[in-house]
């Protein structure tokens, strides 16, 4: 078998396709496609996007011989497979609305799997399901009960009579697929996207992020339920007729050298992760794969998913500098999935810029004032670093807002605010949530803090509550609902944010008011809590118990996230190693807040 | 096929790198609860066991191990159909 090859002649297009359909014909035009390989690195599909679009119109048949209605949302557990890109191009000829599910497989984690997929299923109001073969038991649990049409493997659904009508082409307006922003199961944000902004959004990234060449090949282990894996990998090398090479992401995290091994073999020219996938991948690759491995042609490493620390890059680009990796590949992202997903790019082919702050101005003016390094050493100054994430893309507006909504000028630290067609229109089915972050004049509020400096973009903190760890969303709701599962723990007694450790990850901590004395069972709680955490969500976390009456709320009885976690450093750094504390992972730790300057926003807020 | 207890063996041996704190190890052991393995650890853990036994392990049978015991006995299960 042999993959799909990187250039042919049909004229590079990057723009002026109403639909996804559209862009699909096109690419169908030439001889490129989509590639996947297993955990031991071979080639087991390769798929020409003559062959899917084929494959797509007639899947699309069976799925319109199931009579849901155009707009009918089909979701998908989102394995990294040849079916999953399938079933996602035959919605798009269908007219129905495909929205891929997490495949969070954990360890003991059954029961967590099966109620995440049922609240995605609810949420989104399915009319069909599909999982590949070997997790369909679990779809077919979380979906007991709900009024699905057909809940089945791939397999199932291409053995439907198809419907023998004329396909109705998609209007650009209309919904092209529904991305989930985290795997929550409290809290399902579904984000909609039509064609016209995904489209707007690929053309954008593509003529000035990337300057997209017709030699370009794009290969990832992102996984498709992620905004950056379907977008930038399943989406946009369709829509821009380039060929594209696939793992799966659980064989990339049990064999981190797949990645750079797949680079090298189809000299591959574009790919991203966020920055614990270089990390993984300098941490556990050998020295003689690297040997093996033609990186030069890499010329595109997009980091993004989660604020951008240096240190990563730096070990990644030296372990694979013998392999002819450039460190100027690396261009910072910063995007999100109610943009579709990119918002801006650093400048290609440049060394990344990190801005060092006067941590301490910021906090006193709200202004991230520039120090040298020397001088800040000079003067005792605490600093804080912060990559360019560059200029936006040119569809957007942008302004920095402080908290009574007025604009701010360069180098002052407030909300990002976005405005431009690649917004989403809102929201599936939740009002109070787009109205939450989306103006009448359509200015989307990203909970992103940060400043601008010349029009580039610098990323500082967040202000909603979210927690992301290994580029994935997880929702502090979600963390505290675990907790008060457990007796003697009421509603208002717990709190969860995140915390940067001292080697620069992020990490999730819980606050449990406890009327617990006896030490063995408050072990017990900690213990217990975090096994049911990591069972959950597949993340280890800090868990504290306190006092009733510790946790902070607002003047109008709400629990002040921002200011537990405030308290919680407070109490924490005070003594380097509790001695006191119920979790024993708390005495080898030095705690610092999470992004020294989020937190000295927040600071100032309050006072 | 593999022995039980060679399996259980190894697995104490490759689990003892990854424990934080001092934990007796047991057939009983959770690995989640117990030992504190986040997803990131269980994926190195899974590709050593992948390559010491020559084996492939499906994805579907990970959500219902918790034990050292339930996870040697896939291992065991899973090598008698490679052979």
């Amino acid at each position: 078998m042999q993959p799909t090859v990187s250039s042919h002649d049909l004229a590079l297009r990057l723009s002026a396709f109403a639909t996804l359909s559209e862009a699909l014909d096109y690419a169908a035009r030439g001889d490129t496609g989509v590639n996947f390989y297993n955990g031991r690195g071979e080639l087991y599909a390769a798929i020409s996007y003559r062959d899917l679009r084929d494959q797509a119109c007639s899947l699309a048949q069976r799925l319109c011989g199931l009579g849901i209605e155009r707009g009918g949302r089909i979701a998908m557990v989102a394995e990294t497979t040849p079916d999953l890109v399938r079933f996602f191009w035959a919605c798009q000829y269908s007219g129905h609305v495909p929205v891929t599910l997490p495949a969070s497989v954990h360890l003991g984690g059954h029961g967590a799997f099966v109620s995440q997929l049922r609240g995605l299923l609810e949420s989104c109001k399915a009319e069909a399901a599909m999982a590949p073969a070997d997790l369909l038991p679990f779809l077919k649990e979380a979906a007991i009960g709900l009024d699905l049409r057909l809940v089945g493997s791939p397999e199932a659904f291409y053995q439907l009579p198809p419907a023998n009508i004329e396909l109705v082409e998609a209007a650009s307006h209309e919904t092209a697929y529904i991305q989930y922003t985290s795997g929550s199961t409290r809290f399902p944000r579904g984000v909609v996207i039509d064609h016209a902004t995904v489209l707007t959004n690929i053309n954008d990234m593509a003529l000035n992020g990337l300057k997209l060449n017709d030699q370009d090949r794009f290969a990832t282990w992102l996984p498709f339920y992620h905004d950056m894996g379907l977008v930038a990998f399943v989406i946009m090398p369709m829509a821009t007729q380039r060929s594209v090479d696939f793992i799966g992401t659980r064989e990339f995290a049990m064999r981190p050298r797949l990645w750079p091994e797949l680079m090298s073999r189809n000299r591959a020219t574009i790919s991203s992760g966020p920055p614990f996938g270089y990390d993984l991948v300098a941490r556990r690759v050998r020295a003689k794969d690297i040997e093996q491995w033609d990186l030069s042609n890499w010329r595109v490493a997009c980091v993004g998913a989660e604020l951008i620390r240096p240190g990563p890059l730096r070990r990644f680009a030296e372990a694979m500098a013998s392999a002819g990796f450039d460190p100027n590949t690396f261009v910072a992202c910063y995007g999100m999935a109610e943009c579709a997903l990119a918002i801006s790019f650093s400048p290609l082919g440049e060394e990344l810029v990190l801005d060092n702050i006067d941590t301490e101005h910021l906090q006193k003016r709200q202004e991230a004032r520039s120090v040298s390094v020397e001088q800040a050493e000079q003067q005792g100054i605490r600093l804080a670093q912060h990559v360019d994430c560059g200029p936006l893309l040119p569809t957007f507006e942008v302004s920095i807002r402080d908290d009574k909504g007025r604009i701010l000028p360069d180098r002052q630290c407030g909300t990002i605010f976005l405005r431009g067609p690649s917004v989403m229109s809102g929201y599936f089915q939740n009002p109070e949530a787009t109205r939450e972050v989306l103006s009448s004049d359509g200015w989307l509020n990203t909970g992103d803090i940060g400043y601008l400096v010349g029009g580039h973009l610098f990323v500082t903190g967040r202000q909603k509550d979210m927690i992301i760890i290994h580029g994935r969303n997880i929702w502090p709701q979600d963390l505290e609902y675990v907790a008060k599962r457990f007796p003697g723990v009421r509603y208002t007694d717990v709190a969860a944010f995140a915390v940067t450790m001292d080697d620069d990850e992020e990490k999730a901590a819980i606050v449990v008011q406890c009327r617990e004395r006896d030490p063995v069972k408050r072990a017990q709680l900690v213990h217990d809590l975090k096994g049911e955490i990591r069972a959950e969500f597949g993340i280890d976390c800090l868990v504290e118990l306190v006092p009733p009456q510790t946790l902070p709320r607002t003047s109008s009885g709400k629990l002040s996230r921002s200011r537990a976690q405030l308290d919680f450093l407070e109490r924490n750094r005070r003594q380097a190693r509790p001695a006191d504390n119920d979790d024993a992972s708390f005495s080898t730790l030095t705690l610092l807040p999470k992004r020294s300057v989020e937190v000295a926003h927040q600071a100032q807020r309050i006072a | 096929m593999e022995k039980y207890e060679d399996i259980v063996q190894a697995l104490f041996e490759d689990l003892s790198r990854f424990r934080r704190e001092k934990i007796n190890l047991s057939e009983r052991t959770d690995l989640v609860a117990d030992l504190g393995m986040e997803s990131i650890n269980v994926m190195e853990l899974l590709q050593e066991i992948e390559d010491r036994y020559d084996i492939s392990i499906p994805l579907n049978i990970m959500p219902d191990i918790r034990t050292v015991e339930d996870l040697a006995r896939q291992i065991q299960h899973l090598t008698i159909d490679r052979a």
